[in-house]
């Protein structure tokens, strides 16, 4: 529905002004009383008629399409428009027998209108556009801060998820039994810890991060979980080299690697194999997760997993419906699922 | 330097890192024995009661059975001292009186400090009070979602939505599900606190019975009735008893 007739306030002023211009345009043609009465309702008609871009602007967007295609469809919309509604001021001023004299000005009058009619309908044309365009580009603000805001979220989650008990203090617990053991063990986890936590913070103040960025952060985790776990953590990988250039939101498949762990692995005596896989299928670019679980998922234990929660706020945030995360499995596995449009990172960025 | 006074020592955790730290510093003290290493609770169960460790230093994230369901399977003679990364357990921590409470990453110098309070304790004296004592209320925890029952040195985890019901036998509880029974030894007053009110009702002295098992209620003379199971099992129904499985009923 066209946002003006959405609203009754606006219905009115819209009608309101059109009486206005009918009544101005009667009396600057000096019409007489009856035609008068006739013609500002029959203006208002019009104005209603004037409405009508609103649709064809949305059928024909600027921006698809050929550039001649809008203007085309408008004149003709404009042209159509315009005659059928002399034709309807010619029918009820001939009804009301209150036409002009005379077959000549009557042809005048009627040449009139529509000449100004066409004008008016393509003005209106114009505006609709205007005012879409503003609408979409307060829509992608919006869409935008959110997207931001999130970021910032997660950018703070991840820290704090990663620096808190769980992670850090088991690590430096590790590093601490490795340092007499086999010192150079150690250094690497000492390396890999670094590694990591500069990764992390230096990937979430960026925008858009290549993926093979993001899974040498998610490697770097894995390979720090992998000396707290021993054999209980294997990995495998099936990564398409197409995908490493694709851009990605930063800190968004390290959370699905970290739940795998958490919720999977390390819920299970035997531990498990943790998989990672990306491809692209068609236009979209597909990472997914896979861990092995103890049973069926049992909602009512389960905590809600805030971190995929919050990888799929963003991915909606960022993409709108491009985005999604999908999880699924069975008793046995559980698999979680990024799709978003494979596009890839700007050269100059 | 194992000895006659040794301080028979289990390490449980699942990092092998972790429990490697332990045993190293252990190892530099005096009169201090390792006599197992555990990578699980099960394995922890397990050892506990065939070994009889003067000690157990016991981590809390593992899965499947967690430190603190160690500790209420092991029961209240074996000194712990719990260890591990999160400091939110402390408090609960010294609800089961655990001897002490290290964080990791581990100091040599805490856990020494840690084993002298163990050597501190006089022998004999129990650990810790009756289960039932150390337990959070059930308002705290929300209602149990498994049973923990213990076999000799084997341990049995009922789902609660696999569980029958619940008979008292004198000082022990009978959990029955899918055609077997466990003993454990508890009050039942102690198990019906723990069931959540909604899916199980307490229906006569001696028992609790899970209401997805009912098929129906039958009189047998004026003042008392029946409850028969979906698998045919008959128990007994208080008066009492059936006005509480009348209003949870009607309630549902």
């Amino acid at each position: 529905m066209h946002p003006i007739l959405a609203r009754r306030d606006l219905t009115i002023a819209y009608a309101v002004l059109w009486l206005v211009l009918g009544a101005a345009l009667a009396w600057a043609e000096r019409l007489p009383g009856a035609a008068f009465g006739a013609i500002v309702p029959l203006v208002l008609v019009f104005g209603f008629i004037c409405l009508t871009p609103w649709y064809l602007c949305q059928r024909f967007p600027l921006r698809a399409g050929p550039l001649w295609r809008p203007p085309l469809v408008h004149l003709l919309a404009a042209l159509v428009s315009a005659s059928l509604w002399v034709l309807l001021v010619h029918v009820v001023l001939a009804l009301i027998g209150s036409a002009p004299t005379g077959t000549r000005s009557f042809v005048v009058l009627e040449s009139i209108i529509f000449a100004r009619a066409v004008p008016v309908f393509l003005l209106s044309s114009v505006l609709h556009y205007l005012a879409l365009a503003v609408d979409a580009s307060r829509v992608a603000e919006t869409r935008a801060a959110q997207a931001q805001s999130l970021a910032a979220q997660a950018e703070l989650r991840a820290l704090r998820a990663q620096l808190t008990p769980h992670f850090l203090f088991n690590s430096l617990n590790s590093i601490s039994a490795l340092t007499s053991a086999d010192p150079a063990a150690a250094r690497r986890m000492c390396l890999l810890l670094g590694d990591f936590l500069r990764g992390t913070l230096h990937l979430s103040s960026l925008e858009r991060i290549p993926l093979g960025q993001e899974l040498a952060l998610v490697d770097q985790f894995l390979a720090i979980e992998q000396v707290r776990f021993g054999e209980r953590l294997q990995l495998t990988r099936a990564i398409a080299p197409e995908t490493l250039g694709i851009a990605i939101p930063p800190l968004i498949v390290q959370p699905l690697a970290e739940n795998a762990l958490r919720h999977g692995v390390a819920q299970r005596l035997e531990g498990g194999t943790v998989s990672i896989e990306a491809r692209i299928e068609g236009d979209e670019l597909i990472v997914a997760i896979e861990n092995p679980v103890d049973g069926p998922p049992k909602p009512r234990t389960g905590r809600p997993a805030v971190g995929l929660d919050n990888v799929r706020r963003r991915l909606e945030a960022g993409y709108g419906r491009g985005g999604q995360l999908r999880v699924g499995g069975d008793a046995e596995r559980f698999r979680a699922e990024i799709r978003l449009p494979a596009t890839r990172v700007k050269e100059s960025a | 330097m194992s000895g006659t006074n040794a301080l028979r020592t289990i390490i449980v955790d699942d990092e092998p890192l972790a429990r490697q730290v332990l045993r190293e510093y252990l190892a530099g003290m005096p009169a201090v024995e390792v006599i197992a290493e555990c990578a699980n609770g099960f394995e922890a169960v397990k050892a506990v009661a065939e070994q009889a460790p003067d000690l157990v230093l016991l981590d809390v994230q593992m899965p499947k059975l967690d430190g603190f369901e160690v500790v209420e399977l092991i029961g209240r003679a074996t000194p712990v001292i719990f260890v591990t990364a999160y400091d939110e357990f402390a408090v609960r921590a010294f609800e089961v009186h655990a001897v002490d409470y290290l964080l990791k990453p581990v100091s040599a110098e805490r856990l020494a400090e840690a084993i002298a309070r163990v050597r501190l304790r006089t022998p004999g004296q129990p650990a810790t009070p009756p289960v039932a004592a150390l337990r959070p209320p059930v308002s705290e925890r929300g209602p149990a979602e498994r049973i923990l029952v213990r076999d000799g040195t084997r341990v049995h985890v009922i789902d609660v939505d696999a569980l029958d019901y619940v008979q008292a036998r004198d000082d022990y509880v009978g959990f029955h599900s899918a055609g077997q029974e466990y003993l454990k030894e508890q009050p039942l007053a102690e198990v019906e606190a723990e069931l959540d009110p909604r899916a199980f009702v307490r229906i006569h002295r001696s028992f609790i019975v899970n209401l997805t098992r009912i098929a129906r209620v039958e009189p047998i003379t004026r003042d008392s009735r029946v409850v028969i199971l979906k698998d045919g099992r008959r128990l007994p129904v208080s008066r009492s008893g059936y006005q509480r499985l009348t209003a949870l009923l009607d309630g549902a």
